[in-house]
C-alpha cells in the first residue's frame, strides 16, 4: 500500500517523507503501530489517542479518500492495493 | 460612545460634494450589530432593490463593526456593501488588514458614499478633517502605484484603499483593495466605486475606541486568544503553511475541480501547488492583519524564471482556480497571476474560474482563437497568465473575461459551462464530492461562495465535528447555523478564521462585553439570522433567480476519485434547508419569519 504524508507530518522529527510504500497490514491499527515503530514516540503519539484506542485528536487518516470514521475506525481493514493520505488537523479557505 | 462602536457616520454626496456627519442609528446597530449587517440594514432602507448596480442611485457602504478595531481577536475588518453588478444580489464584501480599524480610530463607524462625481475623486479622513480632493493624477494608476501616491501626498501613516484601472472600466469582478493587499474582493464591488470616480479613500485616526465593561472585556478577549493559541489550526497550522495547505486534503477527498470541473475534482499533480510546497519554494514569511495572532497571511517570492516576482498570496481559493482548474502545475505561474489580481484588484476566484471556462469553450471550439488571439488550452500556463494580464488591464479579450465566465459563456452559446451560482464564480470545492458545500453554493445570499458558511469545516476539515462529505443528512440545519454563525461573525467585525478555533460563546462573549449587552447567546445569534433574513429579503425584492447550481453539478456524475458517479442532491436538502429557515417551497421567508425576526 501506499501511505501519503502531508504538512508538518513530512517534517524529520515525524515521517521525514511525502510517501512510502509499506507491506500489507490487517487495519490502520496495525499500520499506525508499524509507522510508529519505523518514525518514533513523536509520530506514534501525534497518530493515536492515549491507549491507542482511537486516532489523535490531531490526525486525520484517510484510505481511498475516505476519513476512516465514515469508514471503521481504527479497525478499517487495509488491503495492498490501498491508498493511506494521513494528514495533521488543517483548516483555511 | 461606550459601547465598541464610535457613534458617527460620514455620508458623502459624490456629486455636490457635501460631506455630513451624522449620529450613528443605535436602534439599527442594536438589531443588526455592525459591518456586514449594519451595513447591509443602511442600504436596504436607503436604496431601490431594483436599481442599475452600476448607476447613481447604487449607493457604496464601508462600515465597520463594534469589534473592529479593539483588543478583540482578529478584530481589523470592514465591509464594502453595494448592489452587486456582477449577480444583483446584496453585495457584502470583507476586507482585513488595518484599513477598517483607522476609520474608527479617525471617529467614524462608517461611510455612506452617494450619487456620482463628475471627475475622479478620493476621500481624505484626518480625525474631524475630512475632504474630497481631486484625483485626477491617479486616474488609470494600479492599487500600489496609487497606494504608494496617497501615502506620498497625504502621509505615510495614512491607510488606503482604493481601486485599479479595473474597478474604474467597469471589470465586473473588481474589488477595493486596502494596505495594498488586503481585498473586499468578491461582487465587483469595485466596479461600483469605479463609477462613482471615486479612486481611493485616506484615512488616518488618533482617536479611541471605548467599550462598555473594560476589564470583562479583557478578560473575555485573553480567554479568546488563548483559546485560539491552544488550537492546532489556528494556534499554528494557519501560520505555518497559509490556506493553501487545503490542496492536498480538498483534493484527497476528491473535491477540488479540475478543469472547470470537467476532468472531475481529482487534480494529479495537486502536490506540486500545494501549502507545503509554497512553505518549501517561495515563502519569504508570514503576515498578520490587525490584531490577529493567527497569522495567515503570505508573503511570497518567486525567485527567477518567466514569472520572477512578489507578492503576497496565493490564498487556496486562487491556487486552485490557476491551478487544478485551469490544469496549472507550475506554481510560479500561479503566484504570478495572483499578484497582478492583488496589483489591479480584481478578484482571483472569478479571474482563474473564467479563464478555466474560457479554456473549456477554446477546447470545445465555441471560442475562435481569433478573439482570444491565442490558443487558450488547459494546462498552458503562460496563455493563463497572459489571460489574467489582459483581463487586469481590460485589453482585447480581456474585455470580455472581465464579464466574468456567465456573461462570457452566454455571449458564446454555452451559459451552462459557468461554473457559477447566481452569476458569480464557485471557489474550490466540488459540490457533487462535498454535498454539504453544494447546498451553501446554491443558497448563498451573494451568489456562489464559500465563506457564507464555510460548510467545508465538518465535511472536509471535521471542525468542529466530522460529517461525511458524500451524505446529504443534517446538513441543511447545520448548513443554516454556520450561515447565522457567519453573518454574526462578519457583522462584530471580526475574522471568521476565528470560528476554526472558537465559536458561539466567544464571539457572543466579546460582543456583549464591548456593547453592554446581557443577551443570551441565542439571542446575540439571532441578529445573524435577522442579517441573513433581511439580505435574502433584499434579494427577493431585487428579482434574484432562483437557489440552484451549475447543471454539471447536479446531472454530470464525477467520473473519478473517491465520490465517483455523485452528483449534488440539492433537490433532497434544499427543501429541508428551507423548512428549517422558516420560508416557504419557493425559499421565500414567510411573514410569520419575517415578523418573529423584525423585519416587517
Amino acid at each position: 500500500m501506499t501511505v501519503k504524508f502531508f504538512a508538518y507530518l513530512r517534517d524529520p522529527d515525524y515521517a521525514g517523507c511525502r510517501e512510502i510504500t509499506w507491506p500489507g497490514c490487517a487495519d490502520v491499527l496495525q499500520l499506525g503501530r508499524e509507522l510508529s515503530t519505523r518514525f518514533g514516540q513523536k509520530f506514534h503519539d501525534e497518530f493515536f489517542a492515549e491507549g491507542e484506542t482511537e486516532l489523535g485528536e490531531r490526525v486525520i487518516v484517510m484510505v481511498n479518500g475516505r476519513r476512516v470514521e465514515f469508514l471503521s475506525g481504527i479497525h478499517t481493514p487495509l488491503r495492498d492495493a490501498d491508498l493511506i493520505q494521513i494528514f495533521p488537523v488543517v483548516a483555511g479557505g | 460612545m461606550n459601547n465598541g462602536y464610535v457613534g458617527t457616520i460620514l455620508r458623502v454626496n459624490l456629486k455636490t460634494g457635501t460631506i455630513l456627519k451624522e449620529p450613528l442609528n443605535d436602534k439599527n446597530a442594536d438589531e443588526y450589530v455592525g459591518a456586514r449587517g449594519l451595513g447591509t440594514k443602511y442600504y436596504c432602507d436607503e436604496c431601490d432593490p431594483k436599481c442599475d448596480p452600476l448607476g447613481p442611485d447604487n449607493k457604496l457602504i464601508f462600515m465597520t463593526g463594534p469589534l473592529t478595531g479593539t483588543a478583540a481577536t482578529s478584530a481589523g475588518r470592514y465591509n464594502a456593501v453595494a448592489k452587486s453588478p456582477l449577480t444583483g444580489t446584496i453585495g457584502a464584501a470583507n476586507s482585513g488588514g488595518h484599513f477598517g480599524p483607522e476609520l474608527k480610530y479617525a471617529g467614524y463607524d462608517g461611510i455612506i458614499f452617494e450619487d456620482v462625481s463628475d471627475h475622479p475623486v478620493y476621500l481624505y479622513i484626518s480625525d474631524d478633517t475630512v475632504e474630497l480632493r481631486d484625483a485626477t493624477h491617479l486616474w488609470g494608476k494600479d492599487v500600489f502605484e496609487t497606494t504608494d501616491a496617497l501615502n506620498e501626498e497625504c502621509g505615510s501613516n495614512f491607510r488606503i484603499a482604493c481601486i485599479s484601472a479595473a474597478g474604474e472600466t467597469g471589470c465586473l469582478f473588481a474589488g477595493i483593495m486596502n494596505d495594498k493587499h488586503r481585498a473586499a474582493g468578491r461582487g465587483g464591488i469595485g466596479a461600483v466605486m469605479g463609477v462613482k470616480k471615486l479612486k481611493a479613500v485616506a484615512v488616518k485616526g488618533t482617536k479611541s475606541i471605548f467599550v462598555a465593561h473594560p476589564e470583562k472585556f479583557f478578560e473575555v478577549c485573553m480567554d479568546a486568544r488563548a483559546k485560539l493559541k491552544a488550537h492546532p489550526v489556528t494556534g499554528a497550522g494557519l501560520s505555518a503553511y497559509g490556506t493553501m495547505i487545503l490542496v492536498n486534503i480538498v483534493n484527497g477527498v476528491g473535491g477540488m475541480p479540475v478543469a472547470n470541473g470537467r476532468d472531475g475534482a481529482c487534480y494529479a499533480d495537486a502536490d506540486d501547488i500545494s501549502g507545503e510546497s509554497l512553505t518549501a519554494k517561495h515563502l519569504i514569511r508570514n503576515k498578520g492583519c490587525f490584531g490577529c495572532s493567527i497569522g495567515c497571511g503570505r508573503l511570497t517570492e518567486i525567485k527567477s524564471g518567466p514569472y520572477k516576482s512578489q507578492g503576497e498570496g496565493p490564498e487556496y481559493e486562487a491556487g486552485w482556480s490557476f491551478g487544478a482548474d485551469c490544469k496549472i502545475n507550475d506554481l510560479g505561474a500561479v503566484c504570478d497571476a495572483n499578484f497582478m489580481c492583488n496589483q489591479y484588484g480584481i478578484d482571483p476566484i472569478t479571474m482563474g474560474s473564467t479563464i478555466a471556462c474560457a479554456m473549456e469553450l477554446y477546447e470545445m471550439g465555441a471560442i475562435p482563437e481569433e478573439d482570444i488571439g491565442f490558443p487558450l488550452r488547459f494546462g498552458d500556463a503562460a496563455a493563463m497568465v497572459k489571460a489574467t494580464e489582459m483581463t487586469c488591464k481590460g485589453e482585447g479579450f480581456g474585455k470580455i473575461m472581465g464579464l466574468g465566465s456567465y456573461r462570457m459563456a452566454e455571449k458564446y452559446g454555452h451559459p451552462e459551462l459557468s461554473m457559477s451560482v447566481k452569476k458569480q464564480e464557485m471557489p474550490a470545492y466540488d459540490g457533487r464530492a462535498i454535498q454539504g458545500i453544494g447546498l451553501e453554493y446554491a443558497t448563498s445570499n451573494r451568489g456562489g461562495c464559500h465563506v457564507r458558511g464555510y460548510m467545508i469545516s465538518p465535511e472536509v476539515l471535521g471542525i468542529p465535528l466530522a460529517m461525511d462529505p458524500l451524505v446529504t443528512e443534517g446538513k441543511p440545519a447545520l448548513l443554516k447555523t454556520f450561515q447565522d454563525l457567519t453573518a454574526l461573525c462578519d457583522a462584530t467585525g471580526i475574522c471568521l478564521f476565528t470560528t476554526f478555533g472558537m465559536g458561539l460563546p466567544e464571539i457572543a462573549g466579546m460582543y456583549r462585553e464591548a456593547v453592554g449587552s446581557d443577551e443570551s447567546d441565542e439571542e446575540v445569534l439571532l441578529k445573524g439570522e435577522r442579517i441573513w433574513n433581511l439580505e435574502k429579503q433584499f434579494n427577493v425584492a431585487a428579482g434574484v433567480e432562483k437557489d440552484t447550481l451549475p447543471p454539471r453539478l447536479l446531472r454530470e456524475k464525477l467520473p473519478n476519485g473517491p465520490a465517483e458517479g455523485k452528483v449534488n442532491e440539492l433537490h433532497t436538502m434544499l427543501k429541508e434547508y428551507y423548512a428549517a429557515r422558516g420560508w416557504d417551497e419557493e425559499g421565500i421567508p414567510t411573514k410569520e419569519k419575517l415578523t418573529a425576526l423584525k423585519l416587517n
